[in-house]
């Protein structure tokens, strides 16, 4: 058997390992703290703050490298000072939730209305769509509404890749634990 | 400065006088390519001729004296001249207008045309820009001048009034033909360059280049910058999002992007929930998941497992220092890994205490 290689050649893959590390870490410590009841409210806390803790250790994987992670360290630390909780992150439940994470659903939904009926007239209207998609990318991905379009559109694909690893990796766990 | 002098030569009236300028004058190309400064120098030039030249014209016979007089006068102008461009020129080109007159040496018409040129491209703001104007293709190529092209249409129309420099408007507009297709090749470098700089910084001159038949105008040459640059990160989009290689068209593989975005949030929100019924299980052992995902496991050594490694994780928060009796092991430092089987026996007996 060949020893693992600590540090991957791949960055991204280093930064997947990072993540599923932190993410163990944060779901033991979950698991100890919290006291597992099938309650269906409990799952649902538990889920909202397991979100959250692979949402911030996807951050802290990346660092300060990425606006994206930056805005999302600043909105969840903004988050814990509102209220200091000396538990693990399934606390979070109370915290405001940024907005890309969850509570823009129904906005974007709205969105997609709009954005539908008004693809019929995209002769006219092609600004406007480029303009609607480009807010709803700024919703969507963390830190986007203050970018220009050139860095938005950088930080999407770094986003996007981080994304499908935390997916990965979260699939993986889950199938390990079903 | 000295070549600028040179330049001023021009302004005798001899043909030799007249080669010597467009000698000085190819000179004063290759000088004024790396060197901005050169500004204040041709202002003076500028500042110059109204009061030298009519010295200079109306005396036609003393060339060398015109040339020595310039000389002298040159150095003497140096920045102070600058400042009084702006007062001095309305009627500095009146006076050029009544001098142009004068003389019917096609090289000092020539000359004055450059010159008048010269003195209404000075009006813009940005003169630095675009003051080595008498090589106006070279120049070009360097810099980039914004008002430049605005500035264009504004010396031929004065030019034009006056009837006796007419054909100087045609030597004008061909020269600015020439520094259009000159400027082609000169775009493509600033997109290159904007590509490599990240887009970050901003340099005080753009190098550009504008390509074939598209216009040279400062405002499109820097937005088509921002469309290349645009364009490419749209590319590296569609390349991870999976099939919108097929698609065409900007809004809707932006479309494509955001509804992938949100699936993806929707998926680690959906494995959430699934983690999350899942939890009661208490040991989540890092080299299992870690093995699942690629890394390979090794034949651990016993007894080194039995005294919990120390957890070296840095303290982000104060949540964390109350695990510090985590079992957890740190994969740079031990590079062997415990057997899934042979772990979780090790696991539970370890874990129960903690409980």
């Amino acid at each position: 058997m060949t020893p693992i290689i600590p540090t991957a050649n791949n960055p991204a893959s280093a930064t997947k390992l990072r993540f599923a590390r932190r993410f163990l870490r944060s779901l033991s410590k979950m698991s100890k703290t919290r006291p597992s009841c099938p309650s269906s409210i409990c799952v649902k806390k538990r889920s909202e703050g397991l979100k959250m803790a692979a949402y911030w250790c996807m951050a802290r994987s990346v660092g300060s490298r990425r606006a994206w992670s930056r805005a999302i360290l600043m909105k969840l630390s903004r988050g814990r000072q509102q209220h200091p909780h000396h538990h693990n992150f399934s606390m979070k439940r109370k915290i405001r939730r940024p907005t890309w994470l969850g509570k823009t659903k129904k906005k974007q939904k709205k969105k997609r209305n709009i954005t539908c009926s008004s693809s019929s007239y995209d002769d006219e209207d092609e600004e406007e769509i480029m303009k609607r998609q480009t807010e709803k990318l700024r919703e969507v991905v963390p830190g986007g509404k203050l970018m220009d379009i050139c860095s938005l559109l950088e930080e999407t694909a770094h986003f996007v890749t981080c994304l499908a690893d935390q997916v990965h990796v979260m699939q993986t766990i889950a199938h390990r634990y079903s | 400065m000295e070549h600028t002098v040179g330049g001023l030569a021009g302004f005798s009236l001899s043909d030799q006088a007249a080669l010597e300028a467009i000698r000085f004058d190819e000179e004063i190309e290759r000088i004024i390519a790396p060197a901005p400064e050169n500004v204040s120098s041709f202002t003076a030039l500028l500042e110059l001729p109204p009061a030298q030249a009519k010295e200079i014209l109306h005396s036609p016979n003393c060339d060398g004296a015109a040339a020595s007089a310039a000389a002298a006068m040159v150095p003497a102008y140096g920045e102070q001249s600058f400042c009084h461009i702006s007062d001095q020129r309305p009627h500095k080109f009146h006076s050029f207008s009544g001098t142009l007159t004068l003389p019917s040496n096609t090289a000092l018409i020539e000359r004055a045309a450059k010159f008048s040129v010269f003195a209404e491209e000075n009006s813009s703001p940005q003169e630095p820009n675009l003051a080595p104007l008498s090589s106006g293709a070279n120049l070009n190529r360097v810099k980039h001048e914004p008002p430049e092209t605005d500035s264009n249409p504004k010396p031929t129309s004065v030019i034009a009034s006056n009837p006796s420099i007419e054909y100087k408007n045609q030597r004008a507009t061909k020269r600015k033909e020439r520094e259009k297709k000159v400027k082609e090749s000169s775009k493509k470098r600033k997109s290159g360059a904007d590509e490599a700089s990240g887009g970050g910084d901003k340099l005080p001159y753009v190098h550009v280049r504008a390509r074939r038949g598209q216009a040279t105008d400062s405002h499109s040459l820097a937005e088509r910058a921002r469309r290349e640059k645009i364009n490419a990160r749209m590319k590296i989009l569609q390349e991870l999002v999976p099939g919108c290689n097929k698609i065409s068209g900007t809004a809707l593989v932006l479309d494509e992007i955001i509804n992938h975005v949100q699936s993806l949030q929707s998926q680690v929100e959906f494995l959430s929930m699934k983690l999350a019924a899942v939890n009661p299980r208490v040991d989540f052992d890092l080299d299992s998941i870690l093995a699942a995902e690629g890394a390979s496991r090794v034949d651990c050594n016993f007894p080194d497992m039995v005294t919990p490694p120390v957890w070296q994780e840095v303290a982000v928060n104060g949540n964390r220092q109350q695990y510090q009796q985590q079992w957890q092991i740190d994969a740079f430092s031990q590079p062997i890994w415990v057997r899934e089987e042979e772990n979780r026996n090790f696991m539970t007996p370890e874990n129960s205490p903690e409980l």
